[in-house]
């Protein structure tokens, strides 16, 4: 169970207060326009960012999570990325991703939505309680949006919680809007 | 395969030819010759007390400067990251002028190189602890390098006027670099570094792998980069500061290896760490041969060679890099 209370963000244009809760093997459908405080908001759940004021309590702790625009550092190849995030190239994850084709191709020259898709895969592969992801959709084709909602509720199943930040509807357990 | 092979017959053919290059010329046959025959006695002199040492010197400072400039642009994630641009070379130099000017002998390596180390390891971490408030990536980090090795260098020629200390060896080594002090016990100092360079790059390639992802990732998973960019950092300050006591501050090196590396053998740190190494052994064995050969009789101060070809490399590095932003 993940309990947020009376939360204040450091950045953004939201500045009420936020308290809710997420149960395992549930999902949250973050929602608000742009500048809002999305992002920031799923960093400070993470631990990344300090809030305001406010708490974030969790009886576990273990977030991953997949940020809307990718950087990676240098061109490795995505199978090394993947190894070194401790993902395994062989998971069918991969192959639910589509990632296999472009498993010896540098990261960094990857396509948005193949690069977003490889930390998507990084994200999910993680033994993490909570799944948090900014904008799956964002640089994604219709297949890949059907392939990764198809994931979510998939790994939902084993009990992980997951908070998404979406322009695009997904099926939530609840909505939180940032206005 | 093929490439590991054009590399290992360019490399040898090279060494080769250095240790064959200079005053009082012995042909490279008979390298091979003194392996299992005898040598008239002034040739055979020459070979095992200065040529051999030398080149053996400038085979492992130049593989310990090729780690430490790939090791340094991985930790602040900038290709332009290279031991002389960042002041790490002129901090270690200092390390030692400080030691020598407490009263160490200038050959004392088992003192000016703890000395070296300590310093260089310092003036790294006030570096990244900069760093943290600019672009790791940017040139910004460069000019901040480049501005504290002028400092630092500074520093060095002030002490060296002032002090009269007739240890100080001359200026020059510490800001231009020479082969000509290699005798035996640089090539034992040099080895027994490299030898724990050499047993800590797996686990330091791996390490350096890891700075694909940014802080927020290597956080959550489960990595500190601090701690990361620390043992980098002292693994980095170890290569320069063995180079730096033993053959001086040698320029671009630390740039030119590890670039020709990753430009052969890719990006990841598992091959490119030991090339990058062996780039940097095959740079200053070249560089050497050509500033022993290029005035004889007189030798050319190594950085001179180094920055000649170096120089033009690293603009030209700056420019791909400018013209790649604006494409």
């Amino acid at each position: 169970m993940l309990k947020v209370k009376d939360l204040v963000l450091q950045f953004g244009s939201h500045t009420t207060p936020l308290s809710f809760e997420i149960e395992p093997g549930t999902t949250l459908w973050l929602r608000g326009e742009n500048g809002a405080g999305k992002s920031t908001l799923l960093l400070t759940i993470a631990g990344i960012i300090k809030a305001k004021s406010g708490s974030v309590e969790s009886s576990h702790s273990a977030f991953s999570y997949a940020p809307q625009k990718p950087s990676f550092a240098f061109g490795l190849e995505a199978k090394r990325v993947l190894e070194l995030a401790g993902s395994e190239s062989t998971s069918p994850l991969i192959a639910k991703l589509g990632i296999e084709s472009f498993l010896n191709t540098p990261v960094t020259e990857l396509s948005g939505g193949e690069a977003q898709r490889v930390q998507i895969a990084i994200a999910l592969g993680q033994k993490s309680n909570y799944i948090i992801l900014d904008e799956p959709f964002a640089s994604q084709d219709l297949e890949s949006i059907g392939r990764i909602k198809d994931l979510i509720a998939e790994i939902k199943e084993e009990g992980k919680a997951f908070i998404v930040a979406s322009h695009i509807a997904i099926d939530a357990d609840q909505i939180l809007l940032l206005s | 395969m093929l490439r590991n092979r054009i590399f290992g017959l360019t490399f040898l053919t090279f060494a080769a030819a250095a240790i064959s290059t200079g005053i009082g010329a012995t042909s490279s046959g008979n390298i091979f010759t003194l392996l299992f025959s005898n040598l008239p006695p002034e040739q055979s002199e020459i070979l095992t007390s200065i040529r051999l040492p030398r080149i053996a010197t400038a085979l492992l400072a130049g593989f310990l400067i090729g780690i430490a400039g790939a090791t340094l642009q991985r930790a602040f994630a900038n290709p332009l990251a290279e031991p002389t641009l960042l002041g790490t070379t002129a901090a270690a130099s200092l390390g030692s002028v400080v030691a020598i000017l407490l009263g160490a002998s200038s050959t004392n390596n088992s003192v000016t190189l703890p000395s070296a180390f300590l310093i260089a390891l310092v003036v790294s971490l006030f570096t990244i602890r900069l760093a943290g408030r600019i672009n790791l990536r940017s040139t910004n980090l460069i000019i901040v390098g480049v501005a504290l090795a002028a400092f630092i260098n500074g520093v060095i020629a002030t002490i060296a006027a002032i002090s009269g200390n007739k240890e100080i060896r001359a200026l020059t080594f510490w800001t231009s670099g020479t082969l000509s002090y290699s005798r035996i016990d640089t090539v034992v100092l040099l080895g027994s570094v490299t030898a724990v360079i050499v047993v800590s790059v797996p686990y330091l390639s791996k390490r350096l792998d890891l700075f694909v992802f940014d802080d927020i990732q290597l956080n959550l998973l489960g990595h500190s980069p601090r701690k990361l960019r620390y043992i980098s950092l002292a693994i980095a300050s170890l290569a320069v500061a063995a180079s730096v006591v033993t053959i001086g501050s040698v320029a671009f090196i630390g740039l030119a290896a590890p670039f020709m590396a990753r430009a052969l053998f890719g990006e990841s740190m598992k091959v490119s760490l030991w090339s990058s190494g062996l780039f940097g052994s095959l740079l200053l064995v070249i560089s050497d041969a050509l500033a022993r050969s290029v005035a004889a009789p007189n030798e050319l101060p190594i950085t001179v060679v180094t920055s000649i070809i170096g120089a033009p490399f690293l603009i030209a590095l700056i420019v791909g890099r400018k013209g790649a932003r604006h494409a």
